[in-house]
């Protein structure tokens, strides 16, 4: 349980400096005077509550969003190295907001963009976890499978490349950019998208954790322990990809996160079961994602950039300790 | 006239229409042990997946309790018939105790209402309930699968080379698990093993 209470610690400290610390310095009295409505300046109201409140609650959903995505990818493939990066969904996700941004960022009446990026995003990841799923299904290694999950992750890099070589200097601009990965450009809209989905697919995480729980034993005890396997595969991939895909669409394609944030998480609470690992899983993903959010602007570097920094060492580490890899 | 646990009729199995055994008929009632044998590679997996309801049969019927397999969904079949296959499974990390816990809980109705503490208990394993499945060797983990079988609580339990990894105590134990547990008529056994020490038990399907 203490774990827990360190974790919503941990959270809470790490959200007062995201709101305290950047380009224009708070105290944290000046923050809480503008939370709790008694502040005089409107300078420091609009940093608050304009920019930094917003990014905050990007940074949690989306870091959560991704663990739990992470956590069903891995479910699903029952491999502790899994993940939405490595899998190739969020390149897949990547292709679709591109393919709309470029293609048809001019067809789309601007109050509908998000909808549309996050509609291609979420294809696109789908598609690509499908591919990976159909491939994994005629047999092979999880590490064959992870390989094959990286050559479709290049190859939607590649088609991504072609497609912004077409693209006009300010569509490039701002692909690029979004390519670097950040939590401050998704705005209220985005938010409430994201906490939204975040919220639906935790219920069905929790709804359906035991047939998950037995489907981590494999799909041939799983069905013989009374799990309907198709249809909670089905949940599991369609929660899974929208997730990785949705956070794909409004902040870019942000490494790591997925991947690592459900391993430690099964150390840490000693436990496999969904019931047990969700709720700290996403938990950890959210204080990570606000982690990586205050070093990246405190050092003035990408967010995909500190992602990988910190989540490198981590899946090392991962490999040093194979015992605890999959058979 | 009494039907029976199992009843196999003219089963062939095999994937993608290819069977590689003849047709395989026998029936089982609680208490009944029957042995698959066979050479590498003569299709005792196969069979064993199809007589779980896992695959779909090539020819022939599986009936359990009467009832054709084909029919039925994973769970009425889970609350008749328990497997334990032969490749290894780690449950990214699960512990003993955890396996026990999704195996008991929830899912099936459970015809004989032991508790993970009894099952635990009965079979030996208080040392190893907190270790990952994937630290257990492969005859620690060969008993676990065993008992988790017993443990899901169905009358038909079907094993796949039950003791290829098991020392000659363990080997003992095992048999003395079966004759306990057909003794008490509560439970019937399939078993595709070429392990000689537990010949003498039952019936035997030679697979050709």
């Amino acid at each position: 349980m203490h774990i827990r209470l360190i974790l919503w610690i941990l959270l809470l400290i790490l959200v007062l400096l995201e709101l305290a610390l950047g380009s224009v310095h708070l105290t944290v009295s000046e923050v809480l005077d503008v939370l709790l409505g008694k502040s005089d300046s409107a300078v420091n109201c609009d940093i608050v509550l304009q920019s930094r409140l917003p990014r905050i609650l990007t940074a949690i959903a989306s870091g959560a969003a991704l663990s739990l995505s992470g956590l069903l990818i891995q479910t699903l493939f029952r491999n502790p190295l899994a993940g939405p990066s490595i899998l190739g969904v969020t390149s897949g996700a990547a292709l679709g907001t591109a393919l709309v941004i470029m293609a048809g960022g001019t067809l789309i009446p601007h109050s509908l963009f998000l909808l549309g990026t996050s509609a291609g995003a979420i294809l696109g990841g789908l598609m690509i976890l499908a591919i990976v799923m159909w491939f994994s299904s005629r047999g092979g290694s999880d590490a064959v499978v992870l390989i094959f999950g990286m050559m479709t992750s290049l190859i939607c890099g590649a088609l991504v490349d072609i497609i912004i070589q077409q693209a006009h200097n300010q569509d490039l601009r701002s692909y690029v950019q979004w390519g670097f990965g950040s939590f401050g450009q998704t705005g209220y809209a985005g938010n409430v998208m994201l906490w939204i989905t975040l919220v639906i697919s935790l219920y069905v995480v929790i709804s359906k954790a035991r047939s998950m729980d037995a489907l981590l034993t494999g799909e041939m005890y799983a069905a013989s322990m009374g799990v309907n396997v198709k249809s909670t595969r089905m949940w599991v991939v369609c929660a899974g990809g929208i997730l990785a895909a949705l956070v794909t669409a409004c902040c870019g394609p942000v490494a790591f996160i997925g991947l690592v944030t459900p391993y430690l998480t099964r150390a840490l609470m000693k436990s496999s079961l969904h019931r047990k690992i969700t709720f700290p899983a996403m938990l950890i993903g959210a204080n990570s994602a606000l982690l990586c959010d205050l070093l990246s602007r405190m050092f003035a570097v990408p967010l995909n950039t500190v992602a990988s920094l910190l989540g490198v060492p981590v899946v090392i580490g991962i490999l040093f300790n194979q015992k605890n890899l999959n058979h | 006239m009494k039907t029976a646990l199992l009843n196999v009729r003219d089963v062939i199995s095999g994937y993608s229409g290819n069977s590689v055994h003849a047709p395989v008929s026998f029936s089982l009632e609680k208490g009944d042990v029957h042995l698959l044998s066979g050479l590498n590679g003569s299709g005792k997996t196969t069979l064993l997946k199809t007589l779980a309801g896992l695959m779909p049969a090539l020819g022939g019927l599986v009936l359990l309790n009467g009832k054709d397999i084909a029919g039925m969904s994973s769970t009425a079949r889970a609350g008749h018939l328990s497997v334990m296959f032969t490749s290894r499974i780690g449950g990214l990390g699960m512990t003993v105790e955890e396996l026990f816990e999704v195996t008991m809980h929830g899912l099936v109705n459970r015809v004989s209402g032991e508790s993970m503490e009894e099952c635990i208990r009965e079979f030996d394993l208080q040392r190893l309930r907190h270790k990952s499945l994937l630290r257990l060797s492969d005859g620690e983990y060969q008993r676990v699968m065993f008992a988790r079988a017993i443990a899901q609580g169905s009358p038909l339990i079907l094993l796949d080379e039950p003791t290829a990894h098991l020392d000659y105590k363990a080997r003992e134990e095992f048999c003395s698990h079966i004759q306990r547990l057909t003794a008490a008529r509560r439970h019937a056994f399939v078993i595709a093993t070429h392990d000689r020490t537990i010949d003498l038990m039952g019936e035997r399907t030679e697979l050709l």
